[in-house]
């Protein structure tokens, strides 16, 4: 079983696709250490200047014309709003915006660099499982190895690994990276564990999306038909969010998309959404909003049922099916 | 017409089989409906030698060997190799197995070389084999070329080097000269032959005939997924019957129909002709025309023909020809 795992990852990592995926993946999560690092870097003298000089400017033009910045503040609280965000006096923190603290910017590094992990995983194991089918070596290779349960098992342990092994290296040179710039220009690394383990959290994530897109590609027989599917998922997004403005009763299904789990999975806190539900009175229409969140234990157990599905029920079609 | 639709059985009693399957069958579900692919098919491989596994496109011979294989799974039927009973025994006894099914099947962006040290690893042969294997072959210096810059040839040279990456007892060959020049053909049976001597049991199924001839030492036959004949090429020969007679005639019903009452042997061809032949007694060209001339009817095509494989597969193979059933052929 060694030697047929062994020959699996030879095969996984030997692939041209896989090499150019993991290298889009460093490439993308590289260039977006260079938004982090702007992040995180305090204004320069220069950038303080310019600054000055347009606040000073705005603020000049601001008390030139009073009246017409009473009208504006009436007309906002008139609209509902508060009275802080109806001052529209110029702040000098507007025009001089200071460095992003890691714990804040990390978050959204980590959430970019698992969203591409998991993009790039899905593709090379969809395409790990397609090439056999289309190549028609999967014939070929059960002819040395009759028993399915060993080849499903040593592909999906490939899989495993070969994923595993490229979010662990990408997330954790993300966070590595993001602290590195942080503490080079002179921030602080605070909310450590909680990000670490968000970065594990997220390589679970890209495990289960290269699982499930291996699992697509095996029932499917064909690398297209699993990125068809995410494709599929992709649109119907769009019609759903459009549905539920005409049906809301149809937002009962929210904590069953994969996106929002995706970000309760990754978030420390869970994924919180609010529905709304228009009611028609007689008075007029009155929008009751219910929040929900959806834990980061529950979106846990949604991946790991959604990759146990798929992966189960690939086996059993992959064990059954004739080999043509 | 006389021609014997049961399998004629001519191999010994008393052999030891490499290959011994009973009861085959095979359906597929289609849009038509339920499609016989392997109709209760028998098959004997004597354990050494090379067997000839052949019949017309569509006939089972892929599905049987699929079978066989444990790529697909027969509807019933028992099947034995080695003495071991598939597809239970299957992976125990795979590594007696080299097999080739239909194209050589590998990735077209690795080299030969790196497919074949691919199955090495996952087998656990170890990594030098895979260098003697591709000498054995003539692959040697090709050898880390990618596959998809491979001729047919290579292809097909890779595949038996892969197959021989277990230096198996049996190897099944399906179609292997399929789109190979004449000198890749010629290759190919050197190689099939040379295994043989050697003491394999080499399966190989194919619908050229002659090819089959020149390497075969025992042969099976099957049309519509059964057996038809089976047994020593010589002996399969020697029963159909020897020498026969290609005649071109624009009434073959008729002509068939007259030459079957006077004793004859008839099997009907596409093209207007009959190949006529009777194994009892002497067969005259002369005497063809003559008797079918006395019911005005005039041949206007009459070639000799001595008795070959390709004769009595065509002669067995008939109705696949013509889509006619079995045992409408005593009316025609």
């Amino acid at each position: 079983m060694i030697s047929l795992v062994l020959a699996e990852l030879n095969r996984l990592r030997s692939r041209r696709l896989t090499v150019i995926t993991v290298l889009a993946v460093v490439l993308a999560a590289g260039l977006f250490q260079l938004a982090v690092n702007s992040a995180v870097s305090p204004p320069s003298a220069a950038e303080l200047a310019a600054g000055q000089e347009q606040y000073q400017r705005d603020l000049r033009e601001y008390e030139q014309n009073t009246e017409e910045n009473e009208q504006m503040r009436q007309e906002c609280l008139d609209q509902g709003g508060d009275v802080d965000g109806c001052d529209f006096k110029p702040r000098l923190e507007w025009y001089v915006t200071p460095a992003e603290a890691f714990a804040d910017i990390a978050p959204t590094a980590l959430m970019f660099a698992t969203m591409m992990t998991g993009l790039g995983a899905f593709l090379m194991a969809a395409s790990f499982i397609g090439a056999e089918y289309t190549s028609g070596s999967i014939a070929n290779w059960l002819t040395f190895i009759p028993q399915r349960w060993k080849v499903f098992t040593a592909k999906a342990v490939a899989v495993l690994l070969g994923s595993g092994l490229l979010g662990t290296v990408i997330l954790g040179g993300t966070l590595a990276s993001a602290a590195l710039l942080s503490t080079s220009h002179g921030g602080e690394i605070t909310s450590g564990q909680a990000l670490t383990a968000s970065a594990a959290r997220g390589v679970g994530l890209v495990v289960a999306m290269a699982l499930i897109s291996f699992g697509l590609a095996l029932i499917a027989r064909h690398t297209a038909a699993a990125i068809g599917v995410l494709l599929g998922y992709a649109l119907l997004n769009i019609v759903l969010l459009l549905l539920f403005g005409v049906l809301p009763s149809l937002q009962r299904i929210r904590p069953f998309l994969p996106d929002l789990n995706l970000q309760a999975f990754l978030n420390k806190g869970g994924y919180s959404y609010t529905d709304s539900y228009p009611k028609v009175e007689s008075g007029g229409t009155t929008v009751e909003q219910v929040q929900h969140t959806i834990t980061v234990a529950e979106a846990g157990i949604y991946w790991l049922v959604l990759t146990a599905v798929t992966l189960g029920v690939a086996f059993i079609i992959f064990r059954r099916r004739d080999v043509v | 017409m006389t021609v014997s639709v049961g399998a004629r059985r001519s191999l010994p009693s008393g052999i030891e089989y490499a290959i011994d399957a009973t009861g085959l069958r095979k359906t597929y579900r289609s849009r038509k409906g339920r499609q016989v692919a392997v109709a209760g098919l028998d098959l004997k491989v004597p354990n050494g030698g090379v067997h000839g596994f052949l019949g017309p496109n569509g006939s089972g011979k892929t599905t049987t060997i699929r079978m066989l294989l444990g790529l697909i799974t027969a509807d019933s039927g028992t099947m034995r190799v080695f003495d071991q009973e598939l597809p239970a025994a299957l992976p125990s006894v795979i590594g007696r197995i080299g097999a080739i099914v239909e194209q050589p099947k590998f990735f077209p962006s690795f080299s030969g070389r790196k497919n074949l040290a691919l199955l090495a690893q996952g087998i656990g042969v170890p990594k030098a084999r895979v260098g003697a294997v591709l000498d054995e072959v003539g692959l040697g210096d090709r050898g880390r070329d990618k596959f998809r810059t491979y001729s047919l040839g290579m292809k097909q040279r890779l595949a038996i080097a892969g197959t021989l990456l277990k230096d198996p007892d049996l190897l099944i060959f399906d179609e292997p000269t399929n789109g190979l020049d004449p000198a890749g053909i010629h290759e190919i049976r050197a190689t099939m032959r040379g295994l043989a001597d050697r003491g394999k049991t080499v399966l190989v199924s194919s619908h050229i005939l002659t090819e089959v001839q020149q390497v075969a030492d025992t042969v099976s036959i099957i049309g519509r997924g059964r057996l038809l004949a089976e047994g020593q090429v010589a002996d399969i020969l020697a029963a159909s019957g020897g020498e026969s007679v290609l005649v071109g005639i624009e009434d073959v019903h008729r002509a068939g129909t007259v030459l079957t009452e006077a004793g004859y042997r008839v099997a009907p061809l596409p093209d207007r002709m009959l190949q006529v032949s009777r194994p009892s007694a002497g067969l005259h060209p002369a005497e063809i025309t003559r008797l079918l001339a006395g019911y005005q009817l005039y041949v206007h095509e009459l070639t000799p023909v001595r008795a070959n494989l390709e004769s009595v597969f065509l002669e067995l193979t008939a109705e696949e020809h013509l889509g006619a059933h079995p045992t409408d052929r005593t009316r025609a």
